[in-house]
């Protein structure tokens, strides 16, 4: 069984249980705190760095954070933490 | 919190020059490598804060992603310190100074006193001082126990004492003997007899027999109250059947007279307004240390002045280390005001006779000025009313 085989198995498991995601299934976990501040758990790396554009791989899927003056204020391999004048956040 | 984390551990600005920085961030994070405060300053470079511990391991995953990775900051405790690494004169200081406080710190150089009303300190501190304890002692060579034992043998006026040595300040606790109060001997007979010459006002005996009466003069010595209680036979034949001897008491009050008399010369010597020479010393552990050589000569024909300037703890604890300085003014010879002289022997006179009279009270004086060009002299009579009863008891 494949790594996003079994991904998909624990996600869909704690969608049935009631269970959070993030835990269960390491789903990424984000956070907004007004327009300019974005944290996000259980990242998997950024994939591109701008001022106006970040992309920040979440596993399955990818975040676009678009905006003016981004920056990235800390990382760690857990979390990071993005501020600026955030004015859209993509999932893809 | 964490600015102090910060800069305990201290912090590290980095600048990252590269085509792929998102790289570096991943290489960073998945490294295990905090960082924060980045800013971007083109699209090929940008600056990152991060632990100081983390620097090295920082520039070899900026060559693994293919950065240029430079120091641009230092900040915090560790950068600071380092700027003194080679520095080995201060390094060499602070080590005699550590090794000073430590060798400092087994010296007892503060002596408080506690637990004394009746007992100077000054005499409790020169009685452990002749025993070999002081200002400059070694802490840990006291023998506390034998140290109490000899001052309370030396002192009769104290029941205990003890030494708590902590660090350069020695505490000295002690408790005075309580005096032992006057007890009256009721089982001896005794008279009361008159402590000094007076005209009796009052009479109030309470045991014996009152042997005065208002209005009557006594001499210093006579019996005012016996103790003798003579019984007679009742059938006025005045024949003595029995004598018992008892302890009178009472009090008897008397107008007395007193006397007292004070003089001042009008011509007194002063230090002249002027220094005549100025030296300066040293205080080390209680010790002076003249830098001025031998100049005692001038101790003789001048007023000597010695102020001592010691280094102070920021409590107010003096330290036996400081500076003194003396001054000596050669003496001169200045008239005393006559007025001055007057006031000041009156306010003497009437401070000496509210002390002797004690519980009594001065009901009329007269007081009469002589002055000569000597001196001034004032003279007080004193009529008072006391209680001149004093108990004497019989042999």
């Amino acid at each position: 069984m494949g790594e996003h085989t079994w991904n998909r198995i624990l996600e869909k498991t704690a969608e049935t249980f009631d269970l959070p995601g993030d835990v269960v299934a390491g789903l990424p976990r984000m956070e907004l705190v007004g327009s300019g501040e974005f944290w996000m758990e259980g990242h998997r790396g950024i994939l591109s760095y701008g001022a106006e554009e970040i992309l920040i791989s979440g596993g399955r899927l990818v975040v676009r954070l678009r905006g003016k003056e981004l920056e990235l204020r800390s990382m760690n391999a857990n979390t990071l933490c993005i501020s600026g004048q955030i004015a859209g956040v993509d999932l893809e | 919190m964490q600015w102090l984390v910060n800069f305990l551990r201290g912090t590290v600005t980095l600048r990252v020059r590269g085509p792929f920085l998102e790289r570096y961030f991943n290489i960073c994070a998945a490294a295990g490598l905090g960082f924060w405060k980045s800013r971007q300053i083109s699209p090929e470079e940008l600056e990152v804060t991060l632990a100081r511990w983390d620097l090295n391991r920082a520039i070899a995953l900026g060559e693994k992603a293919l950065c240029q990775v430079e120091v641009v900051e230092e900040a915090g405790l560790p950068a600071f310190l380092c700027r003194f690494r080679r520095r080995y004169g201060m390094a060499a200081g602070i080590l005699l100074l550590a090794g000073v406080f430590l060798v400092l710190s087994r010296f007892v150089l503060v002596i408080e006193v506690e637990g004394n009303t009746a007992v100077p300190d000054s005499v409790i501190l020169a009685r452990l001082q002749s025993h070999g304890f002081g200002v400059g002692s070694y802490g840990p060579g006291v023998d506390v126990r034998a140290l109490s034992n000899s001052v309370l043998l030396d002192l009769e006026e104290l029941s205990f004492l003890t030494v708590n040595i902590t660090g350069i300040r020695a505490q000295v606790i002690v408790r005075e003997t309580e005096p032992a109060p006057e007890i009256l001997d009721r089982s001896r007979a005794a008279d009361i007899v008159a402590e000094r010459d007076g005209v009796i006002v009052d009479v109030d005996v309470t045991g014996g027999e009152g042997v005065v009466e208002k209005g009557q003069a006594v001499l210093e010595g006579e019996v005012l109250i016996s103790g003798m209680l003579v019984n007679e036979r009742g059938d006025g034949s005045g024949e003595v059947t029995s004598v018992k001897q008892v302890m009178a008491r009472g009090e008897v009050w008397a107008m007395t007279s007193r006397t007292l008399r004070a003089a001042t010369p009008l011509q007194a010597l002063r230090p002249g307004a002027e220094e005549e020479q100025t030296g300066w010393g040293l205080t080390i552990l209680g010790r002076r240390l003249n830098f001025y050589g031998n100049s005692s000569n001038l101790d003789t024909g001048c007023d000597k002045m010695v102020i001592l300037y010691p280094i102070t703890l920021p409590d107010g604890e003096e330290l036996p280390f400081g500076l003194w300085k003396v001054t000596w003014r050669p003496w001169e010879t200045a008239s005393v005001n006559a007025e001055s002289a007057e006031r000041y022997l009156r306010r003497c006179l009437a401070r000496r006779l509210e002390t002797l009279v004690e519980d009594g009270r001065v009901m009329s004086s007269r007081w009469q000025v002589e002055q000569t060009a000597e001196a001034v002299t004032v003279t007080v009579e004193a009529q008072c009313l006391e209680q001149i009863g004093r108990t004497v008891y019989l042999e």
